[in-house]
Order: structure tokens, then sequence, then C-alpha cells
């Protein structure tokens, strides 16, 4: 049986993100080792599973051909501030640190950094701006999700037109799984079924990317695109299937990026003040410049999971070279939401 | 089709995959794409095989030959070796199911033979082939320079390995095939038990091979010592575990399934790290939840139904894909010949323990088949030998995983032939069943000439099941009411239906007029119907009505336990009025298959205290196996009401309620309408000869028809439904004469004061409504019939109406909802239904109204007039949609195959069904 959690403190859109990110910091590794290398390798393993279930639910929940073109505009609008200025302040930074290994070029380290910062949460609630801030929010996130696969899929096969192949290739493989769950789940004889099918086409997109070192997130969200294309029952079924692990998922990978985080490393300290500070400038301006759409210029500072999945996926399909990456994007969640929530109670009692 | 097409893509892009190659940059990756690879290939495959007379099982290791390393390379030896890290866990999991499958007080008296046919198999089997083995040793790819004690502690070991079973696969495939009876039961008891002591001789042979390989005085403490641990820890870890696990499903009871799987994995992992029997620590722990707390048992199994099949499935295709034939195919003679001597050891020790138990009927004898089968505990000792004793133990391993291929291929065929024939599982043979119900499917009546004419039921659920007693065949008793229902059936009340073409038994049942009027007007629909539907109507109970009530139910228990038989034909009983049956039935036959639905909504537990004999209702209906409710509101009523009055024990993860010593399962499945037919209606060219037919019939003349169709009866709310139509037309004036609203309405209780009333009322509102909104030559506001019309008039209606009301004041679903939207293919009409109807918790793209509101109504009856075309269309695709994926012979099969799984649960798992009760 399931229980629902309707709106609840603890329902998907408001997980307290800084909250899980700081116990998977605490219970990792670095800190009491109750969660041990050993079994990070395990949660490593289904972790692509659960990065196709966030990215899944993401184009699932997207309502393509109802958004306006303003919205887009606007989500792309945030996103791209976001990207220029992060990226922007991260590389000026680029002499009074040294972002990973060698192998990443700093360019390359600020950009995806910027992509990860990018996206955005907004709590959702009974007003118009609200749902208007949640469609900037989510309909921003999806081109920085695009790009992020691009810069990784770039990084790894180094020329654009290969980055692209490599890109429309894996995403081809996973939206084949897709369509094969989709029948599956059509054939599925009982509600359990169902459930299995669901579960074992979430474990076949994300494994799929995770295989070729692809992006997971951006295979759910295409397949979720497609199967919302495809409605119907069908698309029912898979909403329905999908969100009874999405809320797993999501405490999954915060855990695992918060057990992943290097905290010893040098530049961390500097790289998440300045992660959180651009990212908050960034945002502000975005919300003064989108204030017809947005009633409180402070809706889109919560950073939701979105930043910290991309991040957990470049470090599963790049290696130890997103270590550093993982670590700031992490620091810079925790700082961003806390931030979030105090700005957001600030706003209120004013 | 649509299975093997989505098995084809999976494979294609697998494929696809394997060709760009791995990125390489996790050492892990694969692992979960294997893994959701191998459980859709495998549960299709596994499909497919069973539509081939064919155990699932089959089907899951012929999948992952198939497509492992050695045959098709789609799942790559890398991907095998990351999916062998959870065999541990299914392995642990395997034998905590056998240990669950071990009840004592169920063996009862059997225990004992049990363990003489046990323990007389297990030691002529190991002395033959032990025999053969020593014989053979020289042929044998072990070492065969071995001689003395060395050679005789690796033939102890290899023998305890040839003998060991499968108590999984034998499980399963009994599981599988849904058979219950001796042949099962017993299978599965000396299989479990004979693992059991396999294990201990396992370990004891594996410790003193270990002290004749490396003698000395320090070793054979040492080995005592690592003897008495493994075994003794393993039992009393277990144990503990098991008895830590049964406080947390009593008192906790949350999320069972994955703290089992956790619990597999500790026993696993611990037993790893302290270097005791895993196998034998979770056997234990299964046993101790088992027969120290047989209710929490239960709650266990029904966690194992949902969270094993994955976990096996994976597990077998593991297996299968490790299969290496090239090394079967080496090692083939010797396989084949060690296969034949296990199999003609086996027999005879079986026989000569049944011999000696004194068991010597033929099913018994066939138990044989059921001890074929080996995989996990066989492998499990395989890969213990080869880690301990590297070399020989290492051959030993590779002749163990090749006999494996031939046992896991035969075994469960062997064991699914003899189910057939000890006629446990009868092939492809007919599974009848019992319809109950107050109204029945057909009647035969005189007319005035003298001539007798039948006529079938109509409605949606009487048809329902009428297909299916059709394809399955069996009896159905109800009351008969025809005026010449006596004079067609026999001497014991029966007649074959339907009478156009004879597939089932219909066995009528006489009610003396005074008990038929004080069971069913009085007790039923005086009494439970306004109790149950919220209205401002009072019930009435009466005690003469209340021992009617229980004197019909008897009647009909009697005649269930009298067609029964001894039969264990699965009982549908229908709705309210048969509530009492179960108990006296069981009274009768105490371990009939019984499943009851309850049509009309279940009252909160406050307004249920009205009742007088709540109590015995509700201890009745719990003398079912399954009730199922309409609406999961109602479910929940249920079981608050039973916690309540009856102070029974509900287990709201599972949906059981234990109560006079046995469970039954609640759940709530939503009534569909015979969707298809309705379409073949819809369809017809005819229907709009009969569309004009009906306009000429009722004078319809309007642009704008609305329609609203119902029994005459107070909970339909049909004054509601006026009053916002007279509202409405006030509101909108220039409709007056232009709308036209047809009220089909079709007295039902005539003789009871209520409805008498409600008649009344809705005569005197629709006179007033046409005085007040009459235009001169326009057409009336509202055109009120009583004649009831056949389904294929209502569709035709249906389709010339632009709206349709459901203003139900409260409803258990109300299929005429259902039925307009599965008319509208043309997906036109809007439908204005109630918030209080059951069907509005499924259709939520109607224009949901309180019927209490008449402002707000009369604003929905406004919106529906003036909504644009492509509003309308997008609500109305949205609405068949859902009630095309849920049609009434749905409903049907999912109560009956509900039921049925529940009575395979003593069979400790499923592979298949394992579906919670939620249907």
């Amino acid at each position: 049986m399931t229980r629902s959690r309707p709106g609840g403190r603890w329902s998907a859109d408001r997980l307290p993100v800084g909250s899980v990110l700081l116990a998977g910091c605490i219970t990792g590794p670095a800190g009491i080792n109750l969660i041990s290398p050993g079994v990070l390798t395990v949660l490593d393993a289904i972790g692509p599973a659960a990065l196709a279930a966030i990215g899944v639910r993401v184009g699932l929940m997207l309502p393509v051909s109802r958004i306006r073109t303003h919205s887009w505009s606007a989500g792309l609008l945030d996103a791209l501030l976001c990207v220029v200025i992060v990226s922007g302040g991260i590389w000026l930074l680029a002499p009074v640190v040294s972002p990973g290994p060698s192998s990443t070029p700093v360019a390359l380290f600020a950009v995806l950094a910027a992509i990860c910062a990018g996206t955005s949460s907004v709590v959702t609630g009974p007003t118009d701006s609200t749902r208007t801030g949640r469609l900037v929010a989510e309909t921003g996130s999806v081109p920085l999700l695009v790009l992020g696969a691009l810069a990784l899929a770039w990084a790894r096969h180094g020329s654009p037109g290969s980055a692209l192949s490599f890109v429309i290739q894996s995403n081809g493989i996973a939206l084949v799984f897709a369509a094969a769950g989709w029948l599956a789940l059509r054939y599925a004889a009982s509600a359990n079924e169902q459930q299995v099918f669901a579960v074992a086409t979430l474990a076949l997109v994300g494994g799929a990317a995770d295989y070729l070192a692809a992006s997971s997130l951006l295979a759910g969200v295409l397949a979720g695109l497609l199967w919302r294309a495809a409605s119907g029952p069908a698309f029912e079924l898979i909403s329905r299937n999908t969100n009874l692990v999405l809320y797993p998922s999501l405490g999954l990978v915060l855990l695992m990026a918060g057990a992943h985080a290097e905290l010893t490393h040098p530049d961390l300290p500097l790289l998440a003040i300045a992660y959180v500070a651009l990212r908050t400038a960034a945002k502000r301006l975005s919300g003064l410049l989108l204030h017809r759409l947005l009633s409180g210029s402070t809706q889109l500072l919560a950073p939701g999971v979105l930043g910290v999945a991309l991040a957990l996926n470049l470090l599963r399909a790049a290696g130890p070279d997103a270590s550093l990456l993982l670590s700031v994007v992490v620091v810079g969640t925790i700082g961003a939401d806390w931030l979030a929530a105090f700005s957001r109670s600030t706003e209120r009692r004013a | 089709m649509t299975g093997l097409l989505a098995l084809v893509l999976t494979a294609a892009a697998m494929i696809w995959l394997r060709y760009l190659g791995p990125g390489g940059a996790a050492a892990s990756a694969g692992t979960i794409l294997a893994l959701g690879f191998a459980v859709i290939g495998a549960w299709v495959t596994g499909d497919l095989l069973r539509r081939f007379q064919l155990p699932r099982l089959t089907g899951y290791l012929l999948f992952g030959v198939l497509v492992g390393p050695y045959l098709g390379n789609i799942i790559t030896e890398a991907m095998t070796g990351q999916l062998r890290a959870l065999t541990g866990a299914a392995t642990t999991l395997i034998a905590f199911i056998a240990g669950l499958a071990l009840n004592f007080e169920r063996l009862g008296r059997g225990v004992r033979s049990i363990a003489v046919v046990t323990g007389v198999t297990i030691a002529l089997a190991s002395v033959t082939l032990a025999a053969v083995v020593w014989l053979a040793w020289g042929w044998l790819p072990i070492q065969p320079d071995a001689s003395g004690l060395p050679k005789l502690a690796m033939i102890a070991i290899l023998v305890f390995i040839l003998v060991s079973f499968s108590p999984t696969m034998t499980a399963a495939v009994i599981a599988d095939t849904g058979a219950r009876g001796r042949l099962s039961d017993m299978v599965v008891a000396i299989v479990v038990l004979a693992d059991l002591v396999i294990l201990v001789l396992f370990s004891t042979s594996v410790q003193l091979t270990r002290l004749v390989l490396a003698p000395g005085s320090s070793a054979l403490l040492d080995a005592v010592g690592r003897f008495v641990w493994q075994i003794g820890g393993a039992l009393a870890f277990g144990a503990m575990t098991g008895a830590c696990f049964a406080l947390y499903v009593r008192y906790v009871g949350r999320e069972i399934t994955l703290v089992l799987l956790g619990v597999c994995v500790l026993l696993s992992q611990m037993g790893s790290s302290q270097e005791f029997e895993p196998l034998l620590a979770a056997v234990a722990a299964g046993l101790v939840v088992e027969n120290l707390s047989v209710a929490q048992g239960e709650t266990l199994r029904a966690a194992v139904q949902r969270g094993a099949p994955p976990i096996l499935i994976v597990f077998f295709v593991f297996i299968g894909a490790s299969l290496r034939f090239d090394t079967l195919l080496a090692l083939g003679p010797v396989t084949l010949g060690l296969a034949a001597v296990r199999l003609v050891a086996l027999r005879s020790g079986l026989f000569a323990g049944l011999r000696l138990a004194g068991v010597q009927d033929h099913v018994a004898r066939l138990a044989w088949t059921g001890l074929i089968s080996q995989a996990g505990v066989t492998l499990g000792f395989a890969s213990i030998v080869a880690a301990e004793f590297p070399g020989w133990g290492q051959r030993v391993q590779t002749l163990v995983v090749a006999l494996i291929a031939v046992h896991e291929l035969a075994g469960p065929l062997l064991l699914r032939l003899g189910l057939v024939r000890s006629g446990t599982l009868e092939a492809d043979a007919p599974r009848p069943m019992m319809v109950v119900s107050n109204r029945e499917p057909f009647l035969h009546n005189r007319r005035p000439d003298g001539q007798i004419t039948w006529s079938a039921a109509t409605g949606g659920v009487a048809v329902a099941l009428d297909a299916l007693m059709r394809e399955r065949g069996g009896v159905w008793i109800a009351h008969g009411a025809g005026s010449a229902d006596r004079d067609v059936v026999d001497e014991k009340d029966k007649v074959a239906v339907p009478p156009d073409g004879p597939a089932y038994t219909l066995r009528r049942l006489w009610i003396d007029e005074s008990t038929f009027t004080a069971y069913y007007g009085g007790f039923a629909n005086e009494g439970l119907w306004p109790l149950c539907h919220v209205v401002d109507v009072r019930p009435k109970f009466r005690s003469d009505d209340w021992a009617a009530y229980q004197e019909v139910n008897a009647g009909f228990a009697a005649a269930i336990a009298a067609e029964l038989g001894g039969t264990n034909t699965p009982v549908f009983i229908q709705d309210y009025h048969l509530a009492v049956v179960a108990p006296a039935l069981r009274a009768l036959q105490p371990h009939v298959r019984t499943a009851l639905f309850w049509h009309i909504p279940w009252p909160y537990p406050d307004r249920l205290r009205i009742c007088p004999w709540r109590q015995e209702i509700l201890s009745g209906l719990l003398a079912n196996d399954l009730l199922a409710f309409q609406l999961e509101r109602d479910r929940r009523n249920f079981l608050m009401a039973a916690e309540e009055e009856l102070d029974a024990r509900v287990e709201h993860e599972s949906s059981r309620v234990w109560f006079g010593g046995r469970y039954s399962t609640v759940v709530s499945v939503p009534i569909g309408v015979d969707y298809d037919r309705i379409q073949t209606m819809a369809a017809d060219q005819a229907l709009p000869d009969e569309q004009h037919r009906l306009s000429t019939l009722l004078a319809l003349r309007a642009d704008v028809i609305g329609i609203g169709v119902d029994r005459l009866d107070y909970t339909k709310g049909i004054p509601e439904r006026l009053a916002a139509l007279d509202l409405f037309l006030q509101r909108r004036p220039t409709l007056r004469g232009r709308l036209t609203f047809v009220q089909i309405g079709v007295p039902s209780r005539s003789e009871l004061e209520n409805y008498a009333a409600i008649e009344s009322e809705i005569n005197h509102r629709v006179a007033e409504i046409n005085a007040r909104h009459a235009v001169p030559r326009g057409a009336p506001a509202v055109c009120y019939y009583t004649i009831p019309l056949s389904t294929y008039s209502l569709v035709a209606l249906y389709r010339l109406a632009h709206f349709c009301i459901v203003s139900s004041l409260h409803d258990g679903m109300n299929l005429v909802a259902k039925e307009f939207v599965a008319a509208r293919d043309d997906e036109e009409g809007v439908l204005v239904l109630s918030m209080l109807a059951g069907a509005a918790q499924e259709l939520g793209d109607a224009l949901i109204i309180n019927p209490y509101d008449v402002e707000g109504f009369a604003d929905a009856l406004a919106r529906a007039v003036d909504m644009p075309a492509p509003e309308r269309r997008a609500r109305m695709r949205a609405m068949r949609q859902i009630v095309a994926g849920r049609n009434v012979f749905g409903w049907a099969s999912d109560i009956l195959e509900g039921l049925e799984n529940i009575w395979t649960k003593p069979l400790h798992y499923s592979v298949r069904g394992w579906e919670d009760m939620n249907v």
C-alpha cells in the first residue's frame, strides 16, 4: 500500500534538499562512514535508474504543448543569465584556484558548474504567480540538461560533431527502451507487474546512458516527453508508477551526492562561496527582469534537486575528474537552499 | 504480441548499445542495465512459455541462456559478474522462503511420515550415489588419482551436493501452475526438510574434508569449533533475526517487503563476514517466523509475493546466463550418466521411504518428480567447495554446474507432469465457478396465451457474470422469480442455461412471498439500503425482517453446499442481499472459497452503529475469503468498522483482516460497463432509425437535449436535478422551448413507502416545471418517461443528448455515467456528474457537481450547454480512455483471480501470482 503525500513537507517539490545533502555529507566516507565506500559502490550501481526517474518526472510534467512562447523565453533567459554570470565569475577566479585535475579545463569546469547552478525549484503554491514561476524554472531547466549532456559528450569525444552524434545515438537508444517499456506496461496484467515494468524501464533508460557514459538525466527527460506525447492510459500508468519510485530516487541521489562530496579540497570553500554568491546574483537579476511573471524576486532562488543530480551524473560519467565539481555543487546547493529559505521567510515577513 | 514486441525492441536496443560499446567510466556501468533487461526480457519469455503449458521458470532460465555470454552475448560476462552481487541476497531469500514453507502445525500428523520419507530418501540416495561415484571415480573429471580418506571425503561432499534439491524451483513451479493438493504439499515439505538436513550434512562433510586434507590436532579442534560456529551460529543468528523480524512485522508493519530484502542482505553479508552458513541462518529465520508467529508469517508471505519475483527472476536469469554449454558438452556423457543415477537413486529412495512410512498411494509415489530440480542451494554448495578447495573443488563446481543445467531444465517439466498425472493439476481442465445472487440471469415467464417465454437479465453485472459462466461452466444459484420458473426446472430445481445454447446450470431457489417481502423489501431495502446510502431516509430494522434475511441466506448457503459437494469450486456471492451466506456456508463446508462483492457504499462506522445487527453482518462478511467494494473509501470504512465493532486485527499493508481464526482480504474493485458491447451498438447502422423512433415516441423537437436515466430511487437525486434545471431555465429564458430534458425513470420497489413518495414528488415537480417554462409551440422543458428501455434504445438516446446528468445523493458507482461515456464514440456530449457518486472518483473530466448546491448545479448546466467543442471533446476523450480501460469483464475476472490467488497463498509464493489485492 502506498501512502499519498499530498503537498506535505516531504512532497517531491518540497524535499529539504540542503538537509538531505548535509545528511549525505555527514554519513558518507568523509563523515562518519555509515555510507562506506563499499555501500556507495552498490548505490552507484543503482544511481542511474534514480537519475532517469528524476529526468522522467521532468519530462512527464512538462506540458510542452501548453507552454506559451513567453514562458519558454523567460525560462531560457533565466538559464542563460545564470550560465553567463556563474561561469564568468568562476572563470575569473581561475588565477586563484586550480579546479580539478589538469584534464578538466577551467572553462569547461566553469560552464558545467554554471549549468548545475542554473536549475531552480519553485515551491508549489496556489497563486498564479507561483505556478508561472514553476513553469519558468521547468522550461529553464530542460535546456540546461541538454547543454550539460552536450558539454559532457564534447569533453569526452573532442569535437562538437562527434559529441552531437553520440548524444543523438545514446538518447535514441534510450527512446527505444522507453518505447519498449511503454509496450511492456500496456502488456502488464496487474498493478504490481506494472510497477516492476516501470522500474525495469527506468533501469534500462538510465542504465543505457550510464553504460555509454552519457547523461541518464537527459535520457529520462526524453523518455518522459515520449510517454507524455503518447498520452492515453499508458501515460497514466507510467506517470503513476514512476511517481512511486520518484521520492526514494530523489532521496537516494541527494544522499549519494552528499556522500561523494570531497569536503577537504583546499579550493572548495572559495569556489562554493563564489557559486552561491554568483548564483544568487544571477537569480535575483533574472527575477527582477521577469518581475511581471514572478511576483517575488526570490522565487527562483531555491536550487532544487536537478543541479545536484546533474553534477552526480557528470561524476558518474566522467569519473574523478568531476569530483571537485560535485563537491562545489553540493556545498553550493546547501548554501543556496538555506539562503532561499531565509529570503522567503524575510519576504513573507515584509 | 505487445509483450513480444517489447522484448524485441529491448533486445534490439541492447544490441545497438553493445555496438556503441561501453563508455567505461564506472566499474559498475552495465549492472542496472542488465538488471532492467533481465526483468523485462525474462518476464515476457516466461509468459510466452506459459502459453505452451511450460513453467515460467524455464522461460527465465532459457532467456538467461539465450542472452548470456555463452550464446547471444547480449548480457556480457562483465554484466553477469555484476549481477552475481545480487545472488547472495537472492539465495538467502530462497532459503528464507523455504523456511516459511515449513509450518509444523499445518503438516500436523503428517510430519512423522514426511520425516521418515525424507530421511530414507536422503540416506538411500546418498548411499547409492556414493557407491556409483566410488566405482566411477576414475572417469570423473575431479581428481582420479585420489585414494583412501581424501577420496572418501571428496565423494562425501560431491554426493551431498548431488542429492541437494531446489525448494525455490519446486515451490515456484507449484505456485506458478496454481496447483494445490496432497502432492504439492508433500513435495514442498520433503524438499525443504531435506535441504535443511543436507545443509548440516554438507557443512559437516566440508569440515571433515578440511581435517582430512590438513591433518593435525590443532586443525581438529579448529574444525570442530568452526563447525559448531557454522551450524550453531547460523541457527542462533537466523532464529534471532527471524524473531526480530516477526516483532517488526507485528509492531511496525510498514514497508515489509523492503525490510525483508534488507534482512536477506544482512543474513548474506553476516554469513560471509562471520563465516557461518547464511543459508541455514535464513532457513532458521523463516522457520521461526512461520512457526512461532503464524499471523506474521502470513503477512510476510504477502510481502514475499510482492518483492521476491523481480529478484528471483534476476537470479534465474543469472543462472541461465552462467550456464556454460561448452562445459556441458565436454562433460556431456558424465553429466547425463550422473543425472540418470541421481534420478534412479532418488526415486528408489523415495519409494523405500514411502513403504517404511506406510504411505502407498499413487499420488505419493509421484513425489519424485518434485525432487529433480536443482538450482540456488546446489550452486551455493558448489561455490563454497570451489572457494574452500581450489583445484579439485573448482572441478567439482564445473561438474555441478553442468548437472544443474540438466536438472533445472528437466526438473520443472517433470514436476508439472507429476502434478498433472496426480490430478492435482488438471491440464486444460475447465475451471468451473459458482455464482450466487438474489436475481437470476434468466427468467421464464408464462404469457397470457399459456406459452412459456424466457428473457435474459440486461444489467451490466449480470451480462458480465453470464459471460464468465459461459466460459468456465458451473452453477448459478438465484431466487426463482419468473412466473414459469418452476415449470422448466428438473426435480433438483435446475435448468440448463442459456436456453438457446446451454453452457451452465441455473439452480433456482424458492422463497415464499412473506419471507421474501421481509428479507428483500424489509431488511435489504428498508434497512441495509438506506443504512449504506447517506440520504435523509431512516433505515428501518425489524427483528422479523432480520430473521427472514438470515433464513434466506442460510437457504442459499445450504444450496451452495449441496452443489459444491466435495469440490473446491470458487463461489462468487453478489451484493448486500446475501451478507450472511458465508458463515452459514462455512459451517457446512469449512474450506470453501468465497468472494463477495458489495455493490453499494459501505457506511462510516458512526452510521453503521444504527444497525442493531452490525456485528453479525460484519462477521458474516468476514467469513468470505475476499471481500470487494467499489471504492477505496468503502474499503477503508469497512476496515475501520471491523476494527471498532469486532476488535478484529486489520493489516493495513496487505488489506487483510484477521477475525475468527482466519484471514479475509478486503479490496476495492470499481465496476465498469460492457464497453465493447456498447461500442458495437453505437456503431450499428440501424441506430439512427432507433434514434428517429425515440424522437417520435418522446416528441423530441428541441435544439438542446439533456438526459437522465435512473431507477426511481430517493438516492438518485432526481428532485435536486429538476430544481437545478428549473433554476437554469429561469436564468436562461432564451432556452425555454428550445431545451428538453429527458428523464427516464424506471419505477422500482414501489410497494415501499419512501419509493412511492419519491415517485409522487417527481411527478409533481415535472408538471410544475413544464407549466412554468412552457412556450407556445415550443418543446417541453422535461420529458418524463417511466417505461424501461433496452440498452440499445438507451445508447440511441445517449447519442442524441447534448448532456447527461447523474446527480446521485450517494451512489456506489452509477453505471449510467459510464454507459453515457461509452456510447459517445463521437466524443460529443457533456457528463454532469455528482461528486457523491462513486463514478466521480474515476471520471474527473466530467462536470462535477454537488447535488445539494442547486445554484452551483445550475451553473454547471449552463457550462454544459455552452461548452466549446474542443473542450467537450477533450473531456470526453479522457473519460472514454478511463471507461475503456476498466470494463465489466475485467472487474469480474479481477475478483475471481483475486480469490484464486488468495487460495494459492499457502503455496508459499508465486512468481506471477504475487499481485497485491488492490486489484
